[in-house]
């Protein structure tokens, strides 16, 4: 990382021919990957990303260079191709650098860089061990171990300069089961801003007995119904729909271009009053979590909706000011290869009174969610689909037969209104979440507890 | 140092670390990306992409590492840790690099020298044209989204230990706009866009009108009853189809057991209107090269012909476990990866009707516009659902906008299901280039209200 003196003339350089901001970020990252594939461990690979932005803001326009290259002359050069964007004679001065430091740290007691690639791999042995134990039905094991320590240095011409830390260690089980010509796949994962305690005592054979559990389960399931039903959604990981299907539209870019349903809605009733929902950037070791954003703005907790009414969004520095509202520290980028756009952290609901049971009990027919694949939104109609993983049929207020092929659909003021019940049962993600937005990927957090939607529309073919 | 120079000093690097066999992949790209919103610049984004990536064999083990850091210190640092990282694999012997072939002295003409040189302002002026063209097409059309153009050109160099160095240039640019178009309170958004390696191929208006033409074609849309009908889907609607099952036809994925089609080669998997190519070396392809990811020449692959299951796509790796030949798809997208097997140019052979045509001759169906996969597409268990939007047609006429429902089967059914095929192929980078018409499937499940 680099001396706040030759940020500043990093900074200067590139208001040499005006502007209203600038902001070097400075990036260095490894990552390691190893995995194992038919009793092998197949690929084991390592990789050093190190590189720099440079961004000139004038008025609306912006100007970026990025060259992963990190000598002096490269952040000079960085600096004027950036600076195309503007064509003022008179150069802008760059105020005198401040370090903030980080509100808090997360707690990692195995630094993973401490560990042998040799001890690794033997988590990976172990999960595919135990997943292959579990029944004759197992004809595949994947097991994917990754590791990623970003850190991060940022420098702005209003005098910030911040270096922000950034991990995720994970662990991933995919099995495929295979019976009579029928084929199914199960995945189970732990990951997040950790060490390598995440994985300790049995928690690689937890992951594979799991996953090898599920997959031959889903070899007896019914193909999913088709049409409108309630539908009740588990804690931690379910909460991924809530992030696909409102979260995205209270990004604070798709309110400025009107492009989300709930642009000019703030302070309006948008939910059932049992849900609150919250951005949360501060939950120590999760995966969604940093210290600073990519903009270097402070991470904090943003209350999106409370109680079922809507009062805030998430926000990077340019949103905010055209909002004309506090920045809510949401600019996030993959990379220095990419401008900051505002993204969710950990997006949770938070718990509400009810019970799991009841819930269930309460439902005479619908279907019961357990993992939820991917999903997409249409923000500027609020329309979203999902796929599913793992769900059940539910018959009399039991759990019933497991069903495949499933998707979910609905729109997002629907969907938050039509939630009815809201249990006691609060639980983060595994860790393992990423959300994709104009081509950048970062990691993401999600967490809620179980809960039902009085209706959704069940895309099957039973 | 040159690119190959750079990639021959690497593999050395490695042989004195103790690899077996080496093989360096180095990749040094320019690219530029310009964004407009309501015809004013929103951004100019320039950048350069270098690095090297080391594939390193020790005792029939392979580990790989890549960095930017192209300093002495730097290279031999990646070299190091490639081979540690091997010696903690399993060993395999099939894991080899490929024996050298000669290249055939042909130019796929995948470089346009004139990209290089062209001003910025005539780029602007083309994405204006897009978002113009998309805006002037209808006036429903309100807001612009997003309007971008991208250009990337350089060199990619391959060296090994085998005695294999080449290196070639290559250019690929596009622009893409994404608009939002309105009806009393409904907002609907639309995309298109323009691919092709140099910016004189590149069709603006037509990029900007199909943009229009998704956005306001189902605005107004409803649900239609839960039933089984027949399903139109456009060319983008079946790429995206055809890129899961050029997944499924990836020897990798037969090897592991984890595709639709295991145990079903010389089967009659589709129906007999399905005929699917990969092809690396098509003069002008979007997703051509001179020789894949571990310098095996690029060729023709027929993988489906007429309905049967004629073979797979494969590396090195995977022919030798096979007992067959690599067919030059060992996929590559970047230093930062070791190969691994993927299509170049896939594609649907087209048929004779116009798209008009199709829709002309279905009593009762949904035409589908716009898809949204979000992970309901199975390779492995061939399950297919996708949130799906479009028209409804009845005895071949447009009866109503259709949105919010979702389209299910599974992907065997549906290949055999394929009742007609459109001329009108259309080429759609995505993993490899999916080249797709317009597509008729005789029986679907859409599930609406």
């Amino acid at each position: 990382m680099f001396e706040p003196e030759l940020l500043r003339r990093v900074l200067a350089t590139a208001l040499e021919r005006g502007g209203d901001f600038a902001e070097v970020y400075v990036e260095d990252s490894h990552a390691l990957g190893i995995s194992l594939d038919d009793d092998k461990i197949e690929r084991v690979s390592a990789g050093h990303d190190r590189g720099v932005g440079v961004r000139v803001v004038v008025g609306e326009a912006t100007g970026y260079a990025y060259a992963d290259d990190l000598s002096e002359t490269q952040l000079l050069e960085a600096a004027r191709a950036a600076r195309a964007i503007a064509s003022s004679a008179v150069p802008v001065t760059v105020a005198d650098l401040r370090r903030i430091p980080p509100g808090y740290e997360h707690q990692i007691r195995i630094a993973p860089e401490s560990a042998s690639e040799r001890e690794k791999a033997e988590l990976l042995r172990r999960s595919n061990a135990a997943a292959r134990a579990a029944g004759p039905e197992v004809r595949q094991v994947s097991v994917r171990y990754g590791e990623a320590r970003q850190r991060v240095q940022i420098a702005n011409s209003e005098g910030l300069l911040v270096e922000d830390e950034r991990r995720a260690v994970q662990l991933n089980v995919g099995v495929t089961a295979l019976r009579d010509g029928r084929l199914q796949t199960a995945n189970r994962a732990r990951g997040g801003q950790t060490g390598l305690e995440v994985f300790a005592g049995e928690v690689p054979e937890a992951l594979g007995r799991e996953a090898a559990r599920v997959a031959i389960e889903l070899l007896d399931a019914v193909p999913a119904p088709a049409g409108r039903m309630p539908v009740v959604i588990t804690n931690g990981w379910g909460a991924v729909l809530f992030h696909e299907a409102v979260g995205h539209g209270l990004e604070a870019d798709h309110i400025v271009h009107q492009s989300s349903v709930y642009a000019g809605r703030l302070g309006q009733q948008v939910a059932n009053p049992a849900v609150t929902l919250v951005d949360d950037a501060t939950i120590r070791n999760h995966r969604g979590s940093y210290r600073f954003d990519d903009e270097g703005t402070p991470a904090q907790r943003t209350v999106l909706v409370d109680a079922g009414t809507l009062v805030g969004f998430m926000s990077d520095r340019k949103s905010a000011a055209k909002l004309g509202m506090p920045c809510s520290g949401n600019g996030r980028r993959q990379s220095f290869q990419h401008l900051p756009v505002p993204r969710m952290s950990n997006l949770c609901i938070e718990p509400g009174h009810a019970t799991r049971e009841a819930i269930i009990a309460d439902t005479p027919r619908g279907l019961y969610v357990v993992s939820i694949g991917g999903g997409m939104v249409e923000p500027a109609r609020g329309e979203f689909v999902f796929s599913v993983t793992e769900a059940y049929l539910i018959e009399q207020g039991r759990i019933g037969r497991p069903v495949r092929g499933a998707t979910l659909a609905g729109d997002s003021f629907r969907v938050l209104a039509d939630i009815d019940a809201v249990a006691d049962d609060f639980a983060l993600d595994p860790g393992m979440g990423n959300c994709g937005k104009l081509g950048q990927w970062v990691p993401v957090g999600v967490g809620q507890p179980t809960l039902r939607v009085r209706e959704m529309l069940v895309g099957g073919t039973g | 140092m040159t690119a190959l120079d750079l990639c021959l000093d690497l593999v050395r690097r490695a042989r004195a670390a103790g690899a077996d066999e080496a093989e360096a992949f180095f990749g040094d790209h320019t690219i530029s990306t310009i964004e407009v919103r309501n015809q004013a610049v929103e951004s100019l984004i320039s950048a350069t992409q270098r690095g090297v990536g080391i594939r390193a064999l020790v005792g029939g083990a392979t580990g790989y590492a890549y960095t930017s850091d192209l300093s002495p210190a730097g290279l031999d640092e990646v070299a190091g840790i490639a081979v540690r990282l091997a010696r903690e694999a399993t060993p395999d012997p099939d894991r080899a690099l490929p024996e050298t072939i000669p290249l055939p002295n042909q130019d796929l003409e995948i470089f346009d020298p004139a990209l290089p040189d062209t001003p910025v302002e005539q780029k602007i002026d083309l994405l204006r044209s897009v978002e113009r063209s998309a805006h002037q097409a209808d006036p429903r059309v309100k807001d612009t989204d997003l309007t971008r153009y991208v250009d990337t050109y350089g060199a990619t160099a391959l060296a090994n230990s085998r005695g294999f160095a080449h290196a070639y240039q290559s250019s690929f640019c596009y622009a893409l706009v994404s608009v939002i178009a309105r009806a009393g309170d409904e907002s609907q958004r639309g995309y298109g866009y323009t691919f092709a390696h140099g910016l004189g191929d590149l069709s603006p208006v037509e990029a900007g009108e199909r943009a229009a033409y998704r956005a306001v074609v189902t605005l107004g849309g409803r649900q239609v009853p839960t039933q089984k009908c027949a399903v139109v889907m456009e060319p983008e609607v079946a790429a995206e189809l055809l890129g899961h099952v050029a997944g499924a036809l990836s020897a990798e994925a037969i090897l592991k057991g984890r595709s639709m089609f295991l145990g079903k080669q010389g089967q009659q998997v589709a129906a007999p209107l399905v005929t699917l190519v990969d092809q690396g070396n098509r003069v002008g392809g979007l997703g051509s090269e001179p020789f894949d990811g571990e310098g095996v020449p690029t060729g023709r692959t027929e993988l489906i012909r007429a309905g049967r299951l004629e073979g797979w796509l494969h590396n090195t790796y995977t022919a030798r476990r096979l007992g067959a030949r690599s067919t030059g798809n060992a996929s590559r997208p970047s230093f930062r990866g070791a190969p691994g097997v993927g299509p170049t140019n896939f594609w649907l052979e087209p048929g004779e009707p116009s798209p008009e045509q199709l829709r002309a001759g279905i009593k009762r169906g949904l035409h589908v516009v716009l898809s949204k996969n979000v992970g309901g597409i199975n390779a492995v268990t061939g399950d297919y659902s996708v949130g799906a939007s479009g028209l409804w047609i009845e005895d071949g006429q447009v009866a109503h906008p259709v949105s919010q429902v979702t389209i299910a089967g599974t992907m065997l059914e549906m290949l055999k299901s394929v009742v007609a095929v459109g001329s009108d192929l259309r080429w759609i980078p995505g993993t490899g280039v999916i080249g797709a018409p317009t597509i008729v499937l005789g029986e679907m499940t859409v599930a609406g209200g």
